[in-house]
């Protein structure tokens, strides 16, 4: 019996002294990137930055970065036991440094998936975390917080002790380190579908396109209001910019 | 008699009640094969008129809101797209209550292969009221579903000559239907509806009955601004007539494609259709209708004038041709007219 359980543990340590850094590498998969887009590994004894192209793959330990420059975007597909897609919007810079942990320098992204992740989210002055199934985006605002949307599905977001529920057409602006969570705002579906570069500057639409348009429509239907404004930056004080639209406009 | 003496018709009250009594004892004294086989001109109730009015009231519960074309500045600056602020309804429970008078003229009130002088044109005056009832929109991750309600009732007068009166009838229609739309702009309804006509010329008699249970297809298309759909039924109905010796004599299996275009040009909403419908009858009177099979065509046009949300004004123009294998069934009319529509949604 003991001579068994000394076999298991050297079997174990030898396990994990090979596989180690493979357990800790995330495998993805380039599904397209229009401009200059780069994956940067933070791990200098492997290969520098690697400019990705459409249909490459990569297989990095972590923490590593993903950039894309001005007029660029890229999307990736990480195959777990489900699939993540991961959109990226130009001038952005995130850094990967677990599996659902990203940190952002700046820009935005789109997230889809259809199993239940805990992801964190940070910047330099704020962290939060968000965990639910669908598709949304995020944003790194002008002062180190998040805007986040909800385009299908039904999130968690905020820390522990303040969290708030998004549902699909949901804003909400996280900030600070606690990762205060805003109200909600409720923002039109249809026109943000219609008008969204991380949904429409792709190829390829997403797994979610039918998700999306369900609730858009269900969106449509329930509608009772529409406010002549439009949501812009948040200001220094974490708070939404709105910016009227004059009748002209409207027509 | 002319629309004047129509309308001072109701006036004399014992008047009235005089002509009416007659009508029913000179309805209730035609024998009914004799009618049929003589093509007494009666209400046809198989030709219902308002397929394209519930497909509208459906869609203008479901419709969805325009959106601005062109922003700028911040707003547009972002990759995560235009962000309006918005209220919800939480369930999205809805209620369109319409009212609709039109009047027009027809070449052939009756819808008879061959008119006689009495029947051979007439002026038609309807009233409607429409009750329309959204009982929630619902995600189904992938699909929405909408179940709706609706109470309709229908008043139909004809005027230009006192033997018309035999064409009016009242009508209510209650209908429950359910519908699921999908991406690409394809939906599938499934409906149950009954319809009461009754003679408003003999106390509100009932005259015919008809439940039919629907399945309907359809795709709608953005098309620049304008809006096209297509959608494909099939419907069974279930009818009693009581004005026949065969009761169910109605009964068929019906088909039908409607075509659609929603225009806008300014105010003015420009509305095109065209319905082909095939209808192929269950129950037969071996000496009138047996293997009976008709192919109904609908080809008309609305324009719709709107003075605001809840005020509008119609012009309607309609063209119905049926082919039957009957022979003395096939017809062809026109119908135009003019109308006005008050509208309320909550």
């Amino acid at each position: 019996m003991r001579l068994i359980f000394q076999s298991c543990s050297i079997f174990y340590t030898i396990s994990v002294f090979f596989f180690w850094g493979k357990a800790d590498a995330s495998n993805w998969a380039v599904k397209f990137a229009t401009g200059n887009t780069y994956l940067q590994p933070k791990i200098h004894n492997i290969e520098n930055t690697k400019r990705l192209e459409t249909e490459a793959s990569f297989e990095s330990p972590f923490p590593f970065a993903l950039v894309s420059a001005k007029s660029s975007y890229l999307e990736l597909e990480q195959k777990r036991s489900f699939v993540l897609a991961l959109r990226l919007g130009q001038s952005t810079a995130i850094e990967v440094r677990n599996p659902n942990d990203f940190f952002f320098f700046q820009g935005s992204a789109l997230f889809s998936h259809r199993q239940n992740i805990h992801f964190t989210l940070s910047t330099a002055s704020c962290e939060t975390k968000i965990h639910g199934t669908g598709t949304w985006l995020i944003q790194k605002t002008d002062h180190q917080g998040f805007k986040i949307i909800v385009l299908e599905g039904e999130f968690k977001a905020g820390n522990e002790k303040v969290d708030g529920v998004l549902n699909a057409g949901d804003l909400a602006i996280v900030s600070g380190k606690k990762g205060l969570i805003s109200q909600n705002i409720k923002i039109e579906l249809p026109l943000l579908l219609s008008s969204c570069r991380l949904l429409n500057n792709f190829p390829t639409p997403l797994r979610s396109k039918s998700r999306l348009i369900s609730a858009a429509q269900v969106q449509s239907i329930r509608m009772k209001k529409k406010y002549e404004a439009f949501v812009g930056q948040v200001s220094p004080k974490n708070k939404v910019r709105l910016w009227t639209v004059k009748e002209k406009a409207e027509k | 008699m002319t629309l004047y003496s129509k309308a001072m018709k109701h006036i004399p009250l014992f008047a009235q009640h005089l002509s009416v009594s007659s009508l029913i004892l000179i309805i209730s004294s035609l024998p009914l094969q004799v009618d049929a086989q003589t093509r007494q001109p009666t209400r046809q109730y198989d030709l219902p008129t308002n397929q394209i009015d519930d497909y509208r009231a459906r869609q203008s519960l479901l419709n969805r809101e325009k959106t601005p074309s062109s922003i700028s500045g911040e707003i547009a600056d972002s990759d995560l797209g235009i962000q309006r602020p918005v209220e919800e309804k939480k369930t999205g429970f809805g209620y369109h209550l319409g009212f609709e008078t039109k009047l027009g003229y027809s070449n052939n009130p009756a819808s008879m292969e061959s008119t006689s002088d009495t029947f051979d044109s007439a002026g038609v005056w309807e009233n409607s009221l429409r009750n329309n009832f959204l009982l929630g929109a619902f995600d189904l991750g992938g699909a929405s579903f909408s179940p709706l309600a609706s109470i309709n009732f229908a008043r139909v007068n004809h005027f230009g000559h006192d033997d018309l009166d035999i064409l009016d009838s009242d009508s209510l229609s209650i209908s429950f239907a359910g519908i699921f739309q999908f991406n690409g702009g394809w939906s599938l309804r499934g409906s149950l509806a009954s319809s009461f006509q009754f003679d408003p010329n003999s106390g509100m008699y009932q005259t015919y009955r008809e439940t039919s249970p629907t399945i309907a297809l359809g795709k709608g298309l953005q098309i620049g601004n304008a809006q096209a759909f297509i959608e494909w039924s099939i419907a069974y109905c279930y009818t009693n007539s009581k004005a026949q010796q065969i009761e169910d004599i109605m009964d068929r299996f019906e088909t039908a494609l409607l075509f659609g275009l929603n225009m806008p040009l300014g105010k003015i909403e420009f509305s095109p259709f065209l319905r082909f419908a095939l209808s192929r009858y269950s129950n037969e009177d071996t000496s009138y209708n047996k293997e009976q099979t008709d192919f109904l065509v609908n080809l008309g046009l609305q324009l719709k004038y709107s003075f605001s949300e809840w005020l509008s004004l119609k012009g309607h123009l309609n063209l119905t041709t049926r082919n039957s294998n009957i022979s003395g069934k096939d017809f062809t009319r026109i119908d135009p007219g003019v109308g006005a529509a008050l509208d309320a949604k909550f």
